[in-house]
C-alpha cells in the first residue's frame, strides 16, 4: 500500500547512517551551535575575551597590586622579564624574576633601570601582598602571582607615577570591557523596542522614529562629543560619568542602527509565510511576536550586537585618550593612553602603549566571535 | 445531482489599492487586483481559479480568509442554516470562521516556521483554538494527523529543515486540516515541489476530500494539474473571472479566447500532439495600468471596437445543459472559429 | 542525422562538489552528443545534475566544485576542441565560451546589468566579436547599432529601434527574455544552452519563447540543449532527450521513443506521474518517496528506492550502467539489459 512504502523508505533514509540522523534531530539551535564551533578562529576568541571578563570580574585577585598604589622610587621602571636560567647558566624549575637597580646619568638626570642579576627573585602563584576586598566584601591579601619574597615585579612595568601597569591594565579592563556590553544592551533593547513598534505598527511611528535615526546618524559625531564632555558636570562621581558616557555613546550608535535593523527585519518577517499562517490560524499579537518574530531574528540579531560592541570600546578608547570621557582617577584603557599623548614617551616608555595592544587584541576576537555567529546564523551555510 | 446550496457564496469582490510614489505618498495610480468577481463555491467540490501572473486568483483567494483586506463586496459562508458575510464579522467572529475555511500555501519552505518542531507546528493551530488543553492529547493528535498525511508520527520531534518539499507540504497540510476544516483554499499547492513530487500531494488531497467531505478551492496557474482536481473551473484574466464552467465544459468548449489561448499555450506531453505555436501573442499587461473595456482585447485575435470601450459581463451561455458562463461580446463567433483540443489530434 | 558528426561529444563526465563530508557527485559518469541543428532537452529533478553539466561544458563550474573526469570535444570549423581538461581561464575555452557556445539563464533580470541600456549589452558581445576588418570608430558604432537592432528584430521584438535604448527594467517580462535571447545569439553561436528558460514565465509567454527557439534553431542552424523539469516542454520542442535522476544518465532516446516507448522506469513513471490537459483522465500514479540527499545516495541503481519494478538482490546491490539497446536509444537499467557484474547476484 502507498501509505506502507512512504513510511519505509523514509525511515531507510532517515536512519542509513548515524550522523545523518543527529542531523535530522537537531534543533536550529543545536545546529548554529555546530556551525559556530566549526568556526576555530571565533572559538579560541571566545575563550580568550571569557578569560578577559574573568580576569576583570576578579581584578583585584589577578591584579598583583593595588592600581593606585605609587612606588616612587620606580618611576617608569620597564617590564621585567622572566628567567628559568640562572646567570652560573643553570636552570630553575621555577621561574624567577631579578630584582631592578636604577643608576642615574649625573648630567642628564635621567634614571635607567637594569637587573639585579646577584639578586633573582622566584616567583610564585597565590602569594600574599596588598591587602584588599575579594568580590568587594571578603577581606583578602592574596593575589594570584607575584615574588615570593614579597619583593616588587611589574611584569609590564611601571607608569610616570610608579603605578604597576599590569595591575592597571587589569583594572582598566573592569571599565572598558563592560562599557561595550552595557552600552550595546542599552541600546539594543531602546532600539528593538523602539524598532519593534515602528515596525509592526508601521504608519506615522514609523515614519517619525526612521526621520530621527537618519537625524541622529547624520550629526558628526565629534563636536557632539565635545560639547557633551563639556556639558557633563565636573562634580560627577567616576560612576556616574561612566553611566553617561555609555548611554551617550548608546544613543548616537546603537539605538538608531537596531532600531533600523529591528524594524527592517520585523517588516520582512510580518510578511513571511509561517507569520501568515500564524494569523489565519488566530494567533494573537503578542504569540505571533513571541513565538514567530523573536525566535527567528535573534540568531541574526545576535551577531550584529557582537559586532557592535568593538565599535563602543573603541569609542570609549578614543574619547577618554582625547580626555573627553572618562577622567583619572577613573582607570579605562583609553585613561590608560592617555599617558601616550607625550612624545617622550614614545622613546623612554614603550611599554605604555600596552594597553592599547589588550584593545586591538579585544576587538579582534569581538570581530571573529561576530563572524563565527553570523556564519553560523546563515541558513544557507550547510551543517 | 439535485440543487446544492452553495458553501460559499462571493459577490462583487473588488481589492483596489492604490500605488503610491516617494516621500510625501502621492498616489499616482491605482493597481485593480480583483476587480468586482462573483462566484460560488459548492459543499464537497473543487473549485479551481486558473489565470497568469496578475490575474488576481491568489488575491482573491486570500480576500475570502481576509488574509488581503478587501476593498468592496461579500463573502458569505454558510455553515447549516445560517449564512455569515465574512468581510463583516469582528475579529472573534472571524478567528471562528477562519478554523473552518483554511489555507494551504504555495511554498512550503516559506510557509512552516523553522524554529518549531513538527510537533510544535501542528499542534500550534489546536492549542491557540484550544482544542486540545495538554500535550499528551496534543501528541496523540498530531501523531494522528501524521499518519493522515501519510508521515512517520516518529518524525514529530524533528525540524522542517530536515524534510523534503513533498514532505513539508504534508505537514503544512496536516496543519491545515488539523482544526478540522470544511473548506480549504489551496493556493498553488504543488506548484514549488517537483515533477515526482506533485502527482503525490495532488492525489493526497483528492484523498483527503473524499475521507473529509472537505470543500476545495483550488488556485493553480496549471491547467493540466486543474483538470485532474477540479469539477468546476473559473478562468482569471487582470482581476476578473473570463469563464467559468464545470471542467469537461472548460476544456471541450472553452467559448472565450483567453481560455482557448490558455489551453493552446499548455505544453502536452506528447511529441505527436505538436501544435503550430504562435511567436507573438503578447503578454499580461501590467494591472496598474489595464486596458479599457475587455482587459483582453490588446491580445485578443477578434477584438472589435465595442471589445475596446465596453467591459464584457459575465453571462450565461446557454449552451449547455449545465451552467457556462462568459465575459465575452463576441463569444459566439469566437467558437465557432476556434477549438484548440480538438484541432491539435489533426495528424 | 545520425551520418553527421556530432557537434558537442560528452564522455564519462564527473563533477563533484567538495562538502564537510566529502567529495559529492553532482554528475555521475554522463555521457551524451549533440548533433548539428539539433535540441537535446535535458529532463531531470532537482538534484539531478542537469545544471551542473551545462555549467561544466562553459566550463563556469561554481568554486566548490571541479571536474572531475571525463572529456568534453566540441567540432567547430574543422577543428575539434577538448574543454574539460584544460584550464577553465586557457584560450581554447574562452574563445567557445559566450561565441561558439552561449548559455541563457532562467532568471532574465539578472542576467542585464541594471545601469546600461539593453542594446549597450547586446552590441557589446557584437563589437568585440562580430565586426568586419578596417572599419571607422563612427562606422563601428553604426554597424553594432544596426546589427543589434536586426538582432533583436529576429527574436521577435515589435519595435527594435526603440526598444535598444530602454533599460532592462523597462521592459515587460517577455521582452527581457526575448532581449536575453538575442544576447545569447549575438555571436552567432553553434550552440546555445538554455537552462529552463522557460520556467519563470507565465504560460502563454512560454508557449511563445518555445516557438521563438525552434524558429531560430531552424533559422541559424544552431543547436540547442534545453534543460528543464517540465517534460511537456520538452515534448514540444527536444529532438532528443537525456534524462538524468541524482547525476547519472538514466534514458537517452528521441522524443518519440521517449514518450511512446519509455525504457527505463523513471521515465515510465515520470510520466504516468504527470498531469496532462490531452488524452484520458486516468488517476495520476506518483512516483513514491523522495529523492535522496546526494550526500546519501543509494546503493546500486540511483532510482532503486523509488523504483516499482525493483529486483531485491541485484538493482540495490550493483549500479547499472548505460548500454545502447537500440540505434539512438541508451537505457541504464538491469531490466533492458545493461550488464550483470560478475558473481554479482545472490541467486
Amino acid at each position: 500500500m502507498t501509505q506502507a512504502t512512504t513510511l519505509a523508505q523514509d525511515a531507510e533514509q532517515g536512519t542509513s547512517t548515524a550522523a545523518k540522523l543527529e542531523i535530522d534531530v537537531a534543533s536550529p539551535s543545536q545546529i548554529f551551535r555546530w556551525k559556530f564551533m566549526r568556526h576555530r578562529l571565533a572559538v579560541v576568541s571566545l575563550i580568550f575575551l571569557a578569560a578577559m571578563y574573568v580576569m576583570a570580574t576578579f581584578a583585584e585577585f589577578v591584579a598583583p597590586y593595588n592600581p593606585y598604589a605609587i612606588e616612587s622610587s620606580l618611576v617608569l621602571a620597564p617590564p621585567q622579564p622572566v628567567h628559568f636560567i640562572d646567570s652560573s647558566g643553570a636552570f630553575q624549575a621555577r621561574p624567577f624574576v631579578y630584582a631592578l637597580k636604577k643608576s642615574i646619568d649625573v648630567n642628564t638626570g635621567r634614571i635607567t633601570y637594569y637587573e639585579d642579576v646577584t639578586k633573582p627573585l622566584p616567583l610564585g602563584l597565590f602569594v600574599q601582598g596588598d591587602p584588599y576586598e575579594f568580590l568587594g566584601f571578603i577581606p583578602w591579601d592574596v593575589h594570584l602571582f607575584g615574588t615570593q619574597s614579597g619583593e616588587v615585579y611589574s611584569p609590564l612595568g611601571k607608569d610616570q607615577l610608579g603605578r604597576d601597569l599590569f595591575s592597571r591594565i587589569v583594572f582598566g579592563g573592569r571599565i572598558s570591557l563592560t562599557l561595550g556590553f552595557i552600552g550595546v544592551f542599552v541600546g539594543f533593547f531602546s532600539g528593538l523596542i523602539l524598532g519593534g513598534i515602528a515596525g509592526l505598527r508601521g504608519g506615522w511611528f514609523d515614519f517619525i522614529l526612521i526621520r530621527i535615526t537618519e537625524v541622529l546618524t547624520s550629526i558628526p559625531t565629534l563636536p557632539i562629543w565635545l560639547a557633551l564632555a563639556v556639558a557633563l558636570p565636573q562634580d560627577w562621581t567616576v560612576l556616574q560619568t561612566y553611566l553617561a558616557v555609555t548611554i551617550i555613546l548608546a544613543l548616537f550608535g546603537v539605538v538608531s542602527g537596531a532600531s533600523r535593523t529591528v524594524r527592517g527585519k520585523f517588516m520582512s518577517l510580518k510578511e513571511e509565510g509561517y507569520v501568515q499562517a500564524a494569523v489565519l490560524d488566530g494567533a494573537g499579537t503578542g504569540r505571533i511576536i513571541r513565538r514567530y518574530l523573536f525566535p527567528n531574528f535573534f540568531s541574526y540579531q545576535i551577531a550584529d550586537l557582537t559586532l557592535a560592541i568593538p565599535g563602543m570600546i573603541l569609542a570609549e578608547t578614543a574619547l577618554s585618550f582625547l580626555g573627553l570621557g572618562l577622567q583619572p582617577p577613573a582607570i579605562s584603557w583609553g585613561v590608560l593612553l592617555q599617558d601616550c599623548r607625550a612624545v617622550r614617551v614614545l622613546d623612554t616608555a614603550p611599554w605604555l602603549f600596552i594597553p592599547a595592544v589588550f584593545v586591538v587584541v579585544v576587538i579582534l576576537a569581538f570581530n571573529f566571535i561576530g563572524d563565527g555567529l553570523r556564519d553560523a546564523a546563515d541558513p544557507y551555510s550547510r551543517v | 445531482m439535485t440543487e446544492v446550496s452553495p458553501i460559499i457564496d462571493v459577490r462583487n469582490l473588488s481589492m483596489k489599492f492604490d500605488r503610491v510614489k516617494g516621500f510625501r505618498r502621492s498616489v499616482i495610480g491605482q493597481v485593480v487586483a480583483v476587480d468586482d468577481v462573483s462566484f460560488t463555491v459548492n459543499e464537497g467540490e473543487t473549485l479551481a481559479l486558473v489565470g497568469e501572473s496578475g490575474s488576481g486568483k491568489t488575491t482573491t483567494g486570500r480576500c475570502l480568509v481576509r488574509a488581503i483586506e478587501p476593498s468592496a463586496g461579500n463573502v458569505f459562508y454558510r455553515q447549516g442554516d445560517s449564512s455569515v458575510d465574512v468581510l463583516a464579522l469582528e475579529r472573534r467572529e472571524l478567528n471562528e470562521v477562519r478554523r473552518k475555511m483554511r489555507m494551504v500555501f504555495q511554498d512550503p519552505f516559506a510557509s512552516l516556521n523553522p524554529r518549531m518542531t513538527v510537533e510544535q507546528l501542528i499542534a500550534e493551530p489546536l492549542y491557540i483554538n484550544n482544542v486540545v488543553s495538554d500535550r499528551t492529547e496534543a501528541r496523540a493528535k498530531v501523531a494522528e494527523l501524521l499518519e493522515m498525511v501519510q508521515l512517520d508520527p516518529q518524525l514529530m520531534s524533528r525540524y522542517p529543515h530536515t524534510f523534503s518539499g513533498g514532505q513539508r507540504q504534508r505537514i503544512a497540510i496536516a496543519r491545515t486540516l488539523s482544526l478540522e476544516p470544511q473548506v480549504v483554499i489551496a493556493d498553488e499547492p504543488v506548484s514549488a515541489l517537483d515533477v515526482s513530487i506533485q502527482a503525490q500531494i495532488l492525489n493526497l488531497l483528492k484523498e483527503l476530500q473524499r475521507e473529509r467531505q472537505l470543500t476545495y478551492l483550488f488556485i493553480s496557474h496549471d491547467l493540466a494539474v486543474v483538470r485532474y482536481q477540479s469539477d468546476r473551473i473559473a478562468i482569471m484574466y487582470l482581476g476578473r473571472i473570463v469563464e467559468i464552467s464545470t471542467r469537461d465544459e472548460i476544456f471541450e468548449r472553452p467559448l472565450h479566447p483567453y481560455t482557448q489561448l490558455l489551453l493552446a499555450s499548455s505544453p502536452i506531453p506528447d511529441p505527436r500532439m505538436k501544435r503550430i505555436r504562435p511567436e507573438t501573442i503578447g503578454e499580461v499587461p501590467d494591472p496598474a495600468n489595464r486596458p479599457s473595456g475587455c482587459a483582453f482585447n490588446t491580445r485578443c485575435p477578434y477584438a472589435t471596437d465595442i471589445c475596446r470601450s465596453e467591459v464584457p459581463q459575465l453571462k450565461e451561455s446557454g449552451t449547455a445543459g449545465e451552467a457556462h458562463l462568459v465575459a465575452c461580446h463576441l463569444w459566439e463567433a469566437v467558437e465557432l472559429s476556434q477549438r484548440p483540443l480538438e484541432a491539435l489530434d489533426g495528424s | 542525422m545520425m551520418d553527421d558528426l556530432p557537434l558537442l561529444e560528452v564522455v564519462d563526465l564527473s563533477v563533484t562538489f567538495s562538502s564537510r563530508e566529502g567529495e559529492v557527485f553532482a554528475v555521475d559518469k554522463v555521457s551524451f552528443s549533440l548533433f548539428p541543428n539539433e535540441v537535446l532537452g535535458v529532463v531531470g529533478e532537482s538534484g539531478s545534475g542537469k545544471s551542473v553539466t551545462s555549467l561544466s561544458i562553459l566550463r563556469v563550474l561554481p568554486a566548490s566544485s571541479r571536474i572531475a573526469n571525463g572529456s568534453i570535444f566540441f567540432r567547430d570549423e574543422g577543428r575539434t576542441i577538448e574543454l574539460a581538461n584544460v584550464d577553465s581561464e586557457s584560450e581554447p575555452v574562452r574563445s567557445v565560451r559566450g561565441r561558439r557556445i552561449s548559455m541563457i539563464f532562467q532568471e532574465p533580470m539578472s542576467a542585464f546589468s541594471p545601469l546600461h541600456t539593453i542594446g549597450n549589452q547586446i552590441g557589446e558581445a557584437i563589437a568585440l566579436h562580430n565586426l568586419p576588418p578596417g572599419l571607422s570608430r563612427s562606422q563601428r558604432k553604426l554597424e553594432v547599432r544596426k546589427q543589434t537592432i536586426d538582432l533583436l528584430a529576429s527574436v521577435g521584438m515589435p519595435t527594435p529601434e526603440q526598444l535598444i535604448d530602454s533599460y532592462p527594467h523597462e521592459l515587460s517580462g517577455g521582452m527581457r527574455q526575448r532581449a536575453l535571447i538575442a544576447m545569447g545569439l549575438a555571436c552567432h553561436p553553434s550552440i546555445l544552452i538554455a537552462d529552463e528558460p522557460t520556467t519563470a514565465l507565465d504560460v502563454t509567454l512560454q508557449s511563445q519563447v518555445i516557438a521563438l527557439l525552434s524558429r531560430l534553431r531552424s533559422e541559424q542552424e544552431m543547436s540547442i540543449i534545453f534543460i528543464t523539469h517540465n517534460l511537456g516542454v520538452i515534448a514540444e520542442i527536444a529532438d532528443r532527450v537525456l534524462v538524468m535522476y541524482l547525476g547519472r544518465e538514466m534514458e537517452t532516446a528521441s522524443v518519440d521513443d521517449l514518450f511512446h516507448n519509455p525504457k527505463h522506469p523513471y521515465t515510465r513513471a515520470l510520466i504516468r506521474s504527470m498531469p496532462t490537459i490531452a488524452g484520458t483522465l486516468d488517476t495520476l500514479i506518483p512516483i513514491e518517496g523522495t529523492v535522496p540527499s546526494p550526500n546519501n545516495l543509494p546503493t546500486g541503481c540511483r532510482f532503486q528506492t523509488r523504483c516499482p519494478e525493483r529486483v531485491d538482490g541485484l538493482c540495490n546491490v550493483h549500479e547499472p550502467v548505460s548500454i545502447e539497446i537500440e540505434p539512438g536509444h541508451r537505457v541504464a537499467c538491469f531490466l533492458s539489459g545493461s550488464p550483470v557484474p560478475q558473481g554479482g547476484t545472490n541467486d
